[in-house]
């Protein structure tokens, strides 16, 4: 009998084990609520001597695969040190909070604050009630209302479609963002061959080095149709999706612009002649860097910090190996185009059961002191950077380097950061890239926050706009559907619904823009 | 005989089979916990779900997202596509396992049949990941195998992946090879239950080989057949999304798109869970009158059916 009991017992909890390991996600456990009844904790050595108690501050953020989460991290002491306030940091997740972040809504079991990765999400939360607005809070936040008046339009990118602010902005840290036209410099040179300008070079050049290397694909890149959209659409002077055109001051569709044909014409002359790789619709990263380091590619675009990523390794091999980066293109009007200027939507929302909010506040806007940037941008002189005839240099290799062994410039650690801090470690060539850069990055494209019933109509009759648009992009640039349909392909877009779906962002955008 | 309801009997019942009711009991647990109690979250299908608030605290919208989904541009062609995905993989499924058990079981070769048999329900225990990452590696224009092998009799390589009338044939393609062999677990041990002396008599008639696959192996196994295909017919509308998902692209779209991918672009990416639940809602109940169907019929002309 106690056998039957015993083996009873053994078939529930692997019945349970087995639901638990169907949980997929590297989902950190939740943040342990701190029930602090009283404020007198004792503090750490703190520099301000205003509040000589600490409270304890609940903080969830989450955390990128090469650099995870580390609570004994020295950035953390900092932040403790030039606050006075405790914090209890804790991950919710690698990459993609969403998920976490859903069910820690839906659970009720929220820290103080928590870092978010779009605006859009923290705009859902606060509509729902899970957040606070921080305009209610600006008494209590001094040096946030300083920035806020310098950094207008990114403030007010992160308003929500009434007007409130469930989400802190944040600047300086897009270095890693940018995208940009690469080639194999070393290559081109080998063989004479000039720097392509504009499309038509592009082309051109591509047909040159099939000619000399008969099994290359001259143009790769990654992610298939959603690669055009987010590298090359720019250079056509159009994008993916809904955009704002400032030189005629309207808003448009991209993909029924006239340009995002020129943009389809090209890609199909690169398909049929084979420049581009058959399968460019299901590259992926892996394939792609298969190609640029095994020579298959001579051309790509994508972001800044590939090209260090490609010549350091490569270099060790094969020395003459040299990747490097092109002005934008000459766009099909004859006018240079520009690069994009990213948005990093990354920021700090308030939970509306936060229990120590003023602790939180006042955390959250030292981070928009001028001290708070430098110390979280630049860490201490001596242990994290030197300075020398007063140029400052951080003590880091790189990147990963830097965030794996300090925690600067890690997710939930920066709002308002200096970019000479991660360009002082970059070599002399990225630094010059990174300064000659400036001059071609577009003028910041608006995010008009939509209302409920918007994002609904959006949610679906988008979905089904945009699903028709990458049907069809894909089979005219496969040739499965001649190009001469294009303007019955923007009557079906239209039938959709497109009309209406622009002029929601029209509304929303004057709506936003009407505010004080 | 009198039925035992007397009152005290039933608690008589119970404590003889105490220690059955007691192993059952785990089992029950977690069906009542994981799968009966959760359907009370259809609720939220009806309600403008508030994750903050919570379910019982959000507003009710009644049919709103039933309405929106029917409504949608991508109704019809997911539906569509869903069904005759589901249709295809219960009409091409179904044949193989039942063949593969037959065949085995003429073996005579015990270590053969094992060899067979174990090599052939491995690939069941492969992720769908990795078995899309093989799928679209060995379809691959540029260096897949198939196309390399097709080159050597002449045919240029071809773009599987990027054809929509290529999905199906290639997604059904995949899900044979992965699961034939575990399926064929099942008849085996069906083709196992036939009374040996069935053959015998057969043999006595002076059937051959075929003649007695076709008169006493087949009609032995049917009641597991018809059950298994009632199953499966109740599961069409079940696709598993997860490969569905990784190896569409939009070229595929006209084809490839179904119910759970589509679901997942417009209502998970959202965070719009109401829209979720009530498409998975709509899916549950077409789900269950196909069921319902499908045993009637087999009822009716098979003879055999789950109730």
């Amino acid at each position: 009998m106690w056998a039957m009991l015993l083996l009873a017992g053994l078939l529930f909890m692997s019945a349970c084990n087995g639901v638990q390991t169907g949980n997929t996600g590297a989902t950190e456990p939740e943040p342990e609520q701190l029930q602090t009844e009283s404020a007198d904790t004792p503090s750490e050595a703190a520099e301000e001597t205003e509040t000589t108690e600490s409270q304890v501050v609940n903080l969830v953020t989450f955390e990128y695969a090469d650099s995870p989460f580390n609570k004994e991290w020295r950035v953390w002491d900092y932040i403790e040190e030039a606050t006075g306030v405790q914090v209890n940091p804790s991950s919710a997740a690698a990459n993609n909070p969403t998920e976490a972040y859903n069910a820690m809504v839906a659970s009720r079991d929220l820290p103080d604050i928590m870092y978010m990765n779009s605006y859009a999400m923290a705009n859902r939360y606060g509509e729902q009630g899970a957040l606070q607005n921080f305009l209610d809070h600006l008494d209590r936040m001094p040096n946030f209302q300083q920035w806020m008046a310098k950094y207008k339009e990114l403030s007010n990118n992160t308003l929500s479609a009434d007007g409130k602010m469930y989400i802190l902005p944040n600047e300086g840290n897009t270095s890693g963002s940018f995208i940009l036209w690469m080639y194999r410099e070393d290559i081109f040179a080998q063989h004479n061959i000039a720097a392509p300008k504009s499309f038509d070079d592009v082309y051109a050049v591509s047909k040159q080095l099939k000619a000399l290397y008969p099994d290359s694909y001259p143009l790769s890149f990654r992610y298939g149709l959603g690669g055009l959209d987010s590298y090359f659409s720019l250079n056509f002077n159009t994008r993916g999706s809904v955009y704002y055109n400032y030189a005629s001051e309207e808003w448009r569709y991209g993909p029924a612009d006239d340009n995002y044909k020129s943009m389809v014409e090209f890609f199909k002359r690169m398909y049929d002649e084979k420049l581009i790789p058959p399968d460019w619709l299901t590259v992926d990263t892996n394939i792609w860097q298969q190609h640029i380091s095994t020579s298959q590619s001579f051309l790509t675009m994508d972001y800044l910090g590939r090209i260090n990523l490609f010549n350091e390794p490569m270099q060790r091999e094969n020395p003459e190996f040299k990747l490097n980066w092109l002005p934008p293109l000459v766009g099909v009007d004859g006018v240079p185009t520009h690069y994009i200027n990213p948005v990093l939507q990354h920021g700090y929302g308030l939970t509306t059961d936060a229990e120590n909010q003023d602790a939180a506040l006042k955390l959250l806007d030292w981070m928009y002191s001028e001290e708070g940037r430098q110390l979280l941008s630049w860490g201490k002189l001596g242990t994290d950077y030197t300075e020398r005839d007063g140029v400052k240099k951080l003590n880091y290799k790189n990147v990963p380097d830097l965030r794996v062994n300090s925690g600067l410039n890690t997710l939930g650690t920066y709002l308002w950061t200096d970019p000479e801090a991660v360009l002082s470690m970059a070599v002399e060539d990225e630094k010059n890239t990174f300064l000659a850069l400036q001059q071609y990055l577009e003028k910041v494209q608006p995010i008009p926050p939509l209302n409920p019933e918007e994002i609904e109509f959006v949610s679906v009759q988008g979905e089904a706009i945009k699903k028709a648009k990458e049907e069809n992009i894909a089979r005219f640039i496969l040739g499965t559907r001649p190009l001469d349909e294009w303007d019955q392909y923007v009557g079906e877009l239209k039938e959709l619904g497109l009309d209406q779906f622009v002029a929601i962002y029209k509304t929303a955008h004057e709506r936003a823009t009407a505010r004080p | 005989m009198k039925p035992a309801t007397r009152p005290g009997m039933l608690a008589k019942r119970l404590f003889l089979n105490r220690y059955l009711l007691l192993m059952f009991a785990p089992c029950f647990i977690f069906y009542i916990l994981f799968h009966y109690l959760p359907m009370l979250g259809i609720v939220i299908s009806f309600k403008n779900y508030n994750m903050y608030k919570g379910i019982a605290a959000s507003d009710w919208v009644g049919l709103k997202y039933f309405r929106l989904f029917l409504n949608s541009p991508d109704f019809l062609p997911v539906m569509r596509n869903t069904l005759v995905l589901g249709l295809c993989k219960v009409i091409f499924e179904m044949p193989l396992p039942i063949v593969l058990a037959i065949s085995l079981n003429e073996l005579r070769s015990r270590l053969f049949k094992r060899f067979v048999q174990t090599v052939s329900y491995l690939p069941h225990f492969i992720s769908n990941v990795v078995v899309a990452s093989m799928v679209l590696l060995f379809l691959s224009p540029s260096t897949g195998e198939l196309n390399r092998l097709l080159g050597m009799i002449g045919i240029g390589p071809i773009n599987f992946m990027s054809m929509p009338e290529m999905f199906r044939p290639v997604y059904i393609a995949s899900e044979i090879w992965q699961h034939t062999g575990w399926a064929t677990i099942i008849y085996l041990a069906a083709l196992t239950a036939i009374d040996p002396f069935l053959y015998e008599a057969a043999d006595i008639d002076g059937a051959n080989r075929w003649q007695k696959i076709k008169h006493v192996t087949i009609p032995g196994i049917l009641p597991v057949i018809v059950i298994i295909m009632i199953l499966n017919v109740g599961n069409v509308l079940e696709i598993g999304f997860e490969k569905v998902f990784l190896l569409y692209n939009p070229a595929t779209y006209s084809t490839a798109d179904i119910v759970q991918t589509y679901v997942y672009r417009a209502a998970f990416n959202g965070g719009n869970y109401s829209y979720a639940a009530a498409i998975g809602v709509f899916l549950g109940v077409i789900s269950c009158l196909f069921l319902l169907a499908t045993n009637r019929v087999a009822r009716k002309y098979g003879g055999t059916s789950l109730w």
